[in-house]
C-alpha cells in the first residue's frame, strides 16, 4: 500500500472513531486530559495494525483497548487503600428507602451505588434534608427546627426523594409510610 | 436486572459526582462480581456514543490527529524491529477483537421485560409453568423472579430458595437460573437447585440431560452429568460432586422430609421452612451429632419433634402458639 493512501485511510478511521474513544474514556475517568492521552496512545498503536482497520473489527478492537486502558488507570488510582466506611454503607438500604425487594440480597452493592449516585443528583437542600432524616435519624420536627423550615416542607422534600427513588428502582416495591 | 447496571453507569456518566462516590463506582466497576453484566452495560455505553464524520470534525479532533501523526513519525525513526514483530502482534490482537465480536453480537437490544415475582410462603409448595413451557416446582420460602416473556438471548430467572426445573427444550435460548454468585445453565433438562440466602451451601442436582454450573462469582464452571449433585460452600469456597439418592434428593416435592446424617441445627433450618412455627432454642442445647430421618408427607410437626426428641435423647420440646421451644432434657 502506498504511503499516501495508507495515511488517508488511517485519517478516515481516526475521524470516525477518535471522538468516540476519547469521550468513552473521558466520561468514565472524568478527566479530559487522561482521556486524550489514552485515546492518542491507542491510535498511535492502531497505525501499526492496518489489518484491523475494518468496520466492525476496528470498533470492537478500539472498545477493548479503551476499556482496558480505562480499567488500568482506575486500578492505578489505588482506590482500595482509600476505602472509608462511608456512613451510607453503614445503613441498610431498607432503612434508608423503606425499600423491600427480594433481589436486595443479590444486588445489594448495585442498589447501594444506585442510591448513592441518585442522591447526588438531588438539589442540595433536598439532599441535606433526606440525609438528616435517614443518616442522622432526626425526626421531621427536628429537621424543620434546625433548618428553619416548616414540618410540612420537610415532609414534602422527603416524599419527593422517595418518589424519585421509586422511579429509579424500577422493579422495586416501596412502602412509603405517609 | 441489566437495568441496574445500565442505570448505574448512566447516572455516573451524566453528572458530576463527589470523589468518594467516584471511588465507590470504580471499586464496583472493576470488581469481579457480575462482570458479565457490567461488561454488557459498558459495551452499551460505547455503542451509544456517536461516531464522527468528516463534515463535523472538531478542531480538537484535528489537533489530536496532528499530535498522533507526529508521535507516529517519532516512533518510526529507528524502529524497524517493531515491524518485524508486527504480524505476531496483530495476530494476537485480531484474536481478541474476533472474540469480543463474537461475545457481543451486534444486535444491541437489551430488553428489560417486566419481572413477575412468585413467592412461596412457609409451609407451602407451588407448581407453575413459565412462559416458555418450563415447569417449576417451588419449595417453601422460595422466591422466583421471571420475565413476562423470554425475549433475550437466554431465558434467565432468579431463584432465592429451592426449586425443581423441568426445562422446555430450546437450544437457541439457554435456560439460566441465577442466584447469588451461582448459576445453572441448561438447554432442555431437569434439575433441582437449592440456594437459600441464609444457607452456607448451595447445591444443584441434575436429574436428566446436562447442565453447566457456574460458581465462585461465576469465575469457575463445570458440567454435571445426570444424577450428579454439585455442592458449593460459600464460606470455604469448597465444591464437591456427589451421587445422592435421587429419590431422597427430590423427596421434598412429594412433601416428604429426608435428612441424611444432618445436624439438629440444619434439621431445624429445614423444619422452619416446612412448618409455620419459629424455633426457639439456645445454641448449646444442640449437639453436633448427625442424624438420619425420613418423614412421610403430611407428618405433623408434633410427630416429627416427638421422634427427634426420642432419638436424640438429649432434648425435649414444647409447642406454644406458633413457637416451638427446644430445651435440654
Amino acid at each position: 500500500m502506498n504511503t499516501e493512501s495508507y495515511r488517508r485511510e488511517f485519517e478516515e478511521i481516526f475521524i470516525q472513531y477518535f471522538p468516540k474513544v476519547r469521550t468513552f474514556a473521558a466520561i468514565l475517568l472524568k478527566s479530559e486530559q487522561e482521556a486524550e492521552d489514552i485515546a492518542q496512545d491507542i491510535f498511535v498503536k492502531l497505525w501499526e495494525q492496518p489489518d484491523l482497520w475494518e468496520g466492525n473489527l476496528v470498533r470492537n478492537y478500539l472498545y477493548t483497548m479503551v476499556k482496558n486502558h480505562v480499567f488500568n488507570r482506575i486500578k492505578r488510582k489505588n482506590i482500595e487503600s482509600k476505602y472509608i466506611n462511608s456512613r451510607m454503607n453503614r445503613h441498610s438500604l431498607e432503612e434508608i428507602t423503606e425499600f423491600k425487594d427480594p433481589l436486595n440480597e443479590i444486588y445489594v452493592q448495585e442498589l447501594q451505588l444506585l442510591l448513592r449516585l441518585s442522591l447526588e443528583q438531588l438539589p442540595d437542600k433536598r439532599r441535606q434534608i433526606f440525609e438528616m432524616s435517614r443518616f442522622e435519624n432526626l425526626s421531621n420536627n427536628e429537621i424543620a427546627e434546625r433548618l428553619n423550615l416548616s414540618v410540612r416542607t420537610v415532609e414534602q422534600h422527603i416524599y419527593l426523594v422517595l418518589k424519585d427513588l421509586k422511579k429509579l428502582f424500577l422493579i422495586a416495591i416501596f412502602f412509603i409510610k405517609f | 436486572m441489566e437495568n441496574y447496571f445500565n442505570k448505574i453507569i448512566e447516572l455516573f456518566v451524566k453528572s458530576d459526582v463527589s470523589t468518594s462516590s467516584q471511588d465507590e463506582f470504580y471499586r464496583w466497576l472493576i470488581g469481579e462480581k457480575f462482570s458479565v453484566e457490567k461488561e454488557k452495560a459498558l459495551y452499551g455505553l460505547w455503542d451509544n456514543l456517536k461516531e464522527g464524520t468528516p463534515a463535523e470534525t472538531s478542531t480538537q479532533t484535528q489537533q489530536s490527529l496532528h499530535d498522533v501523526l507526529k508521535k507516529i513519525k517519532q516512533r518510526q525513526r529507528g524502529t524497524n524491529v517493531r515491524f518485524l514483530r508486527f504480524w505476531q502482534v496483530s495476530a494476537a490482537v485480531l484474536l481478541i477483537a474476533l472474540l469480543s465480536a463474537l461475545y457481543f453480537p451486534s444486535n444491541k437490544t437489551l430488553v428489560n421485560a417486566d419481572l413477575i415475582e412468585q413467592y412461596v410462603p412457609v409451609a407451602e409448595m407451588t407448581r407453575l409453568t413459565l412462559p416458555d413451557g418450563t415447569e417449576v416446582q417451588m419449595n417453601s420460602t422460595t422466591t422466583l423472579l421471571y420475565p413476562e416473556q423470554f425475549t433475550g438471548e437466554s431465558r434467565s430467572v432468579y431463584l432465592l430458595g429451592e426449586a425443581n426445573f423441568k426445562v422446555a427444550k430450546n437450544e437457541k435460548q439457554p435456560f439460566i437460573v441465577k442466584s447469588n454468585d451461582f448459576q445453572v445453565t441448561a438447554l432442555g433438562t431437569e434439575f433441582n437447585m437449592k440456594a437459600y440466602p441464609g444457607d452456607s451451601t448451595l447445591s444443584a442436582i441434575l436429574l436428566s440431560g446436562s447442565v453447566e454450573v457456574r460458581f465462585n462469582n461465576l469465575a469457575s464452571a463445570l458440567i454435571l452429568k445426570p444424577s450428579e449433585q454439585f455442592t458449593y460452600n460459600r464460606q470455604t469456597k469448597e465444591e464437591t460432586i456427589s451421587h445422592p439418592d435421587l429419590y431422597d434428593a427430590t423427596a421434598w416435592q412429594k412433601g416428604e422430609l429426608v435428612f441424611k446424617s444432618t445436624s439438629l441445627r440444619e434439621i431445624i433450618t429445614v423444619l422452619e421452612r416446612k412448618y409455620p412455627y419459629s424455633f426457639v432454642y439456645a445454641l448449646n442445647t444442640l449437639k453436633d451429632d448427625k442424624y438420619t430421618f425420613r418423614f412421610k408427607d403430611k407428618t405433623s410437626l408434633q410427630e416429627v419433634m416427638d421422634i427427634i426428641a426420642e432419638v436424640s435423647g438429649h432434648i425435649r420440646y414444647r409447642i406454644e402458639d406458633d413457637k416451638c421451644y427446644i430445651l435440654p432434657l
